[in-house]
C-alpha cells in the first residue's frame, strides 16, 4: 500500500496543490490530481495514486538523508510554544499524543484557516468544556478540534472543502466517534445548539459566519470565537452591533502552524461570548463600511537561513507565492541592491503586497494593502519555504485590541 | 539609599513614576494622563515612590497633597495598579488557573500586591516587567519545593520580582541588582512577607566577590538581548552555578540564533526553549509589545566564559536590543475619492513628479503598473520605498511608506487631498510599534 512520505505536508491552495518538505523547494501539483492524493493520504489502494506517485516519486519515497517529519516537527513545536503549559497538565498527555498523532497522519490541508498546534488544539478543547456544553456546533474545523470535545458531548461540524471532511471522517472512524461527530453541510436543526465555536475574520465573510452562529444557538447559549489580527477591531464592532457581550477574552491561546511546520508567532484570541435572546447580526455593510474597516498587515519575518539569501532569493520567494496565491500575479517588479532587495507583488484583483528583503539583517517585511487572508498565508508559507529554516519566525501577530479597547502598545 | 523611620507620604493612588531616556513623567493611570517631572526633582520623586519622605523640595509637599499627587502615610498596594494588573492578567490566567496548586494560588496573590506596590519604572535601562502570571509561571518552571526540593536561586536582576514567587514556593533566593530602588522595594517585600530573600547591590561588569554567595542550583535573568549583555549575564550566572546546575535567560525572538551561538561558545547546553514564554507590560498598564523566549542552559563540565569570575569585563553595548529594528512604516487610506477617473496613470505619475519637485523626496525605479480597475505607483528610496495603490472601482487610494517620512507624507498628503478629497473628510489615526495607520474617509 502507497504511503505519504512522513516528510512531506499538502495543501490545497486555489490554483495549485503543494507538497512541502524540508530543504526542498515547494512542490506544485496540478488540482486534476486531488482525487488521487485524497487516496494517497487515505492509505486507500487505488490506481491513480500509483500514476501520482510515479509522477511525484518524493511524495512516497523518504531520501537517504531523510529530514524531519511533521510528528516530529509538531512534537517539537509543542513544547516550544506551550511546553510550560504540558508541565502544569500532566494528565493531559494522553489525550496530547493522541491530537500529536492525528494531526501528523496524511492530509490535504486548505488554504482557508490556520491550523492549531496539536497542544493549542487540546488548550482550546479544555477552555470549551469548561464551558459543558451539551451540544456543540463547528463552523470550520482546520485541526480537530470536534474530535477532542466528542464523546462527552453531540459535536456537529460544518466542514469547510472536502479535504477537510474527508479528513475529519476518517479520524472519527479510527476514533470511534462517527456517531459523536456529525459532519452536515447545514447545521439543523437551527436554534437548537448550546455552544458554536466559529473564526471570525475579514469583515464582510464574518458577518455571515456569525450570522449562522446566531441561527444555530439558542438564546442562554454561548459563542466561541476565534479572531487573531489585524481583525480584532472591526470584530469588536461587530460584535457589539450585534447585542453580544464578550463575557471573557483569552488572549495568544491559539498557536497556528502553517503546512510544511511553519510556526506564526503570536496565537490567535479566544472570545467567550453570551448569546441574549435579543441578539441579531446586524444588517451586512456596505462597500464603503467594508472598505473602512479594511485591515492592512506589516508582517516581519526575523531570522532567516544566511544560506539561502543568494542573488536568487528574492525571485525563490516571488515564484512561490506565484504558487500559492489565489489569483494570478498581474505585476511583480523589484529593486535589487547589495544588501537589499524590494519586490511588489500583485495580482489580477489588486491585492498584493511590497516586501523588503534585508540580506545583511536575515528579515523579511511584507506589507499588505489591501489584504487578502489567503494571499496572506500564501506569502508567509513561501517565505519560510524558500527563505527560512528552524530559527526563522514571524514577529510575533497580536491583536491590538480586546473588548475594552486598546491593550497593546 | 537608607531607609528613613517614618514614611510620610506616597504617590496617590494611579500615580507612578517612568523615567525614560529623555524626560521623566509621572503617570497617572486614574486621568489617562502623564506629567513631566522635571530633572532637579527626580531624586525626590523616587523616594515618593517608596513612600519616603522627599531628600529635598520639602516646600512642595502641601501643594502636592492638595492636588491629589501625595497621599499620607506609607506606601501600600496600589488598588489602582492592582486592579489593571489583575485585568491584564485575566487575559492569560484562565488557560492554566485550573492547574495551579494552592501554594501556587498564594503565590501569585502575594506576585501580584508586589507588583501593585511598585510605583517607579526603570525605562531608560530597559525595565519593562513582566505581567505577574509571567512572573509565577517562570518561578514554576523551577518547581515547587515540596516536589523539587528546596533550591538555592539566584535572580540577576530582578525588575520583574520573581524572587517573590520563588520564596512564595518554598526556594532560597539572591537577587543581585544596580537599582537602588528595586533593591529597597525588594527589601520592602521581603520584610513584608517574610521571604527568605537575600539581596545584594552587584554591578556584574566588576568581579565576582566571595560574598556573591554560591554555588545556586539555577539562576534567572532577563537581559536586553544582545552579545554584550548575553556573554556578561552567563559568564557571571553560570560562573556561581553548582556542576549540575542551570540557567534561565529571557531571549528576544529575533536574537535566538545569536543568543545560541554566543552559549555555544561557551559549551553551555541548551536545555527546553519556551517561546514567547514571557509577557511584559507598559507603565501605562498595557500590555508591551516587547515579549521574549525563555531558555534554559545548563552549566556543562567545564564551560568557556567570556569573563572569567575573578575578571572586570568591560562590554561596549549595553543598553541596545540587537536586532534588526525596523523603522516605522505609514499606511494611509484615502476613502471614497471623489472623482476616480482622475485617479489614473497620467495623473498619478504627475502628482509624483509634483512631490519630486518639491524637493523632498528622491525616488528611483519609478514605475506605474496600470489594470482596469486599479494601479498601482511605485518606487525606490535610499532607504526604503514607496507604493501607492489606486483602486478606482473601490474609490480607493492606499499610501505605503517605508520608512515614515514625515515631510514626504506632508506633501504627498496635501496632493491627494487636493486632487481627491475636497470635500469635508474625517481622519483617524492610530500607531502600534511604529506603524501608523491613519484613514481619510
Amino acid at each position: 500500500m502507497l504511503e505519504l512520505n512522513p516528510e512531506v505536508s499538502l495543501t490545497a491552495w486555489p490554483r495549485w496543490l503543494v507538497a512541502l518538505a524540508p530543504d526542498r523547494p515547494p512542490q506544485p501539483i496540478d488540482p486534476q490530481w486531488t482525487d488521487a492524493l485524497l487516496a494517497l493520504v487515505d492509505g486507500r489502494d487505488d490506481e491513480a495514486a500509483e500514476r501520482l506517485a510515479r509522477a511525484f516519486p518524493e511524495l512516497v519515497a523518504r531520501r537517504d538523508d531523510a529530514g524531519t517529519t511533521v510528528a516530529e516537527t509538531l512534537a517539537r513545536l509543542d513544547e516550544q510554544y506551550l511546553g510550560w503549559w504540558l508541565a502544569l497538565h500532566p494528565q493531559a498527555a494522553s489525550r496530547l499524543a493522541t491530537q500529536r498523532e492525528r494531526l501528523a497522519r496524511p492530509r490535504l490541508h486548505g488554504a482557508h484557516a490556520w491550523s492549531a498546534l496539536p497542544a493549542s488544539t487540546l488548550v482550546r478543547a479544555l477552555l470549551v468544556e469548561r464551558l459543558a456544553p451539551a451540544r456543540v456546533l463547528l463552523l470550520d474545523d482546520p485541526d480537530g478540534l470536534s474530535l477532542l470535545l466528542a464523546g462527552e458531548r453531540q459535536v456537529t461540524v460544518l466542514p469547510c472543502g472536502a479535504g477537510q471532511r474527508q479528513w475529519l471522517a476518517r479520524e472519527a472512524a479510527r476514533a470511534g466517534l462517527t456517531e459523536a461527530v456529525e459532519l452536515v453541510s447545514d447545521p439543523t436543526p437551527l436554534g437548537d445548539f448550546d455552544l458554536a465555536v466559529l473564526s471570525l475574520g475579514e469583515p464582510r465573510a464574518a458577518h455571515a459566519t456569525l450570522e449562522l452562529a446566531l441561527a444555530a444557538v439558542h438564546p442562554g447559549g454561548r459563542l466561541v470565537v476565534a479572531v487573531r489580527a489585524p481583525w480584532a477591531r472591526a470584530l469588536y464592532r461587530l460584535l457589539a452591533e450585534s447585542g453580544l457581550t464578550v463575557r471573557e477574552c483569552l488572549r495568544d491561546v491559539d498557536h497556528a502552524v502553517l503546512p510544511g511546520g511553519f510556526p506564526i508567532d503570536g496565537g490567535g484570541d479566544l472570545l467567550v461570548v453570551d448569546r441574549p435572546a435579543h441578539a441579531t447580526a446586524p444588517a451586512r455593510p456596505s462597500a464603503a463600511a467594508a472598505l473602512r474597516e479594511q485591515p492592512f498587515a506589516l508582517v516581519e519575518i526575523e531570522n532567516l537561513a544566511a544560506a539561502r539569501l543568494d542573488g536568487s532569493a528574492i525571485d525563490r520567494f516571488a515564484a512561490a507565492v506565484e504558487l500559492m496565491a489565489p489569483r494570478p500575479q498581474a505585476m511583480r517588479d523589484s529593486i535589487r541592491e547589495p544588501q537589499r532587495d524590494v519586490l511588489w507583488w500583485y495580482d489580477l484583483d489588486g491585492y498584493g503586497f511590497s516586501a523588503e528583503l534585508r540580506h545583511d539583517k536575515a528579515h523579511l517585511s511584507l506589507a499588505f494593502a489591501p489584504l487578502e487572508p489567503v494571499l496572506l498565508s500564501a506569502a508567509l508559507s513561501a517565505a519560510f519555504a524558500t527563505l527560512g529554516d528552524a530559527w526563522t519566525r514571524t514577529f510575533a501577530l497580536r491583536t491590538t485590541h480586546g473588548p475594552e479597547g486598546m491593550v497593546l502598545t | 539609599m537608607t531607609e528613613p523611620a517614618v514614611p510620610l507620604y506616597h504617590f496617590a493612588d494611579g500615580l507612578l513614576l517612568a523615567l525614560g531616556v529623555e524626560s521623566v513623567q509621572l503617570v497617572d493611570l486614574a486621568h489617562d494622563r502623564q506629567l513631566e517631572v522635571e530633572s532637579p526633582y527626580v531624586s525626590a520623586a523616587e523616594r515618593l515612590a517608596l513612600g519616603w519622605r522627599p531628600d529635598a523640595h520639602l516646600e512642595l509637599i502641601p501643594e502636592l497633597l492638595e492636588d491629589g499627587v501625595l497621599v499620607e502615610g506609607p506606601q501600600g498596594v496600589d488598588p489602582v495598579l492592582h486592579s489593571k494588573l489583575t485585568a491584564l492578567d485575566a487575559l492569560y490566567l484562565p488557560a492554566f488557573a485550573d492547574a495551579l496548586s494552592p501554594r501556587a494560588r498564594e503565590a501569585y496573590r502575594v506576585v501580584l500586591e508586589a507588583h501593585a506596590r511598585r510605583k517607579r519604572f526603570q525605562v531608560a535601562v530597559g525595565q519593562c516587567s513582566v505581567l505577574p502570571e509571567t512572573t509565577l509561571r517562570r518561578a514554576l518552571l523551577v518547581g515547587d519545593a515540596a516536589e523539587v526540593g528546596a533550591q538555592d536561586v539566584l535572580c540577576i536582576g530582578d525588575d520583574d520580582l520573581v524572587s517573590v514567587a520563588l520564596c512564595m514556593l518554598g526556594h532560597r533566593v539572591t537577587v543581585f541588582d544596580i537599582d537602588d530602588y528595586l533593591l529597597e522595594l525588594l527589601g520592602q517585600l521581603r520584610d513584608l512577607y517574610r521571604l527568605e530573600l537575600r539581596i545584594a547591590q552587584v554591578d556584574l561588569r566588576d568581579p565576582l566577590e566571595p560574598s556573591a554567595g554560591g554555588p545556586y542550583d539555577v539562576f534567572l535573568t532577563d537581559p536586553m538581548s544582545n552579545r554584550d549583555f548575553f556573554e556578561v549575564f552567563l559568564s557571571r550566572g553560570v560562573a556561581l552555578l553548582k556542576p549540575e546546575g542551570r540557567g534561565y535567560v529571557a531571549v528576544m525572538p529575533p536574537t535566538g540564533r545569536l543568543f545560541a551561538e554566543v552559549a555555544g561558545a561557551m559549551g553551555l547546553e541548551l536545555g527546553a526553549w519556551h517561546r514567547r514564554h514571557n509577557r511584559y507590560y507598559s507603565p501605562f498598564m498595557k500590555i508591551h509589545w516587547y515579549e521574549s523566549d525563555w531558555v534554559e542552559v545548563r552549566r556543562p563540565r567545564e564551560p568557556r566564559l567570556v569573563y572569567p569570575a575573578g575578571e572586570m569585563c568591560a562590554p561596549l553595548n549595553f543598553y541596545r536590543e540587537d536586532y534588526f529594528m525596523r523603522r516605522a512604516a505609514l499606511f494611509t487610506f484615502y476613502d471614497q475619492i471623489e472623482d476616480p477617473r482622475f485617479a489614473r496613470p497620467l495623473f498619478l505619475d504627475l502628482l509624483m513628479d509634483v512631490l519630486e519637485d518639491q524637493g523632498e523626496v528622491v525616488l528611483h525605479s519609478r514605475d506605474i503598473f496600470a489594470s482596469d480597475d486599479w494601479s498601482l505607483i511605485k518606487a525606490g528610496a535610499a532607504e526604503g520605498h514607496l507604493t501607492i495603490h489606486v483602486d478606482r472601482q473601490r474609490r480607493q487610494i492606499i499610501v505605503e511608506m517605508y520608512p515614515f517620512a514625515e515631510e514626504v507624507d506632508t506633501r504627498l498628503r496635501n496632493l491627494l487631498l487636493a486632487a481627491y478629497k475636497t470635500t469635508e473628510t474625517t481622519v483617524q489615526a492610530d500607531a502600534v510599534r511604529g506603524v501608523w495607520d491613519i484613514r481619510f474617509s
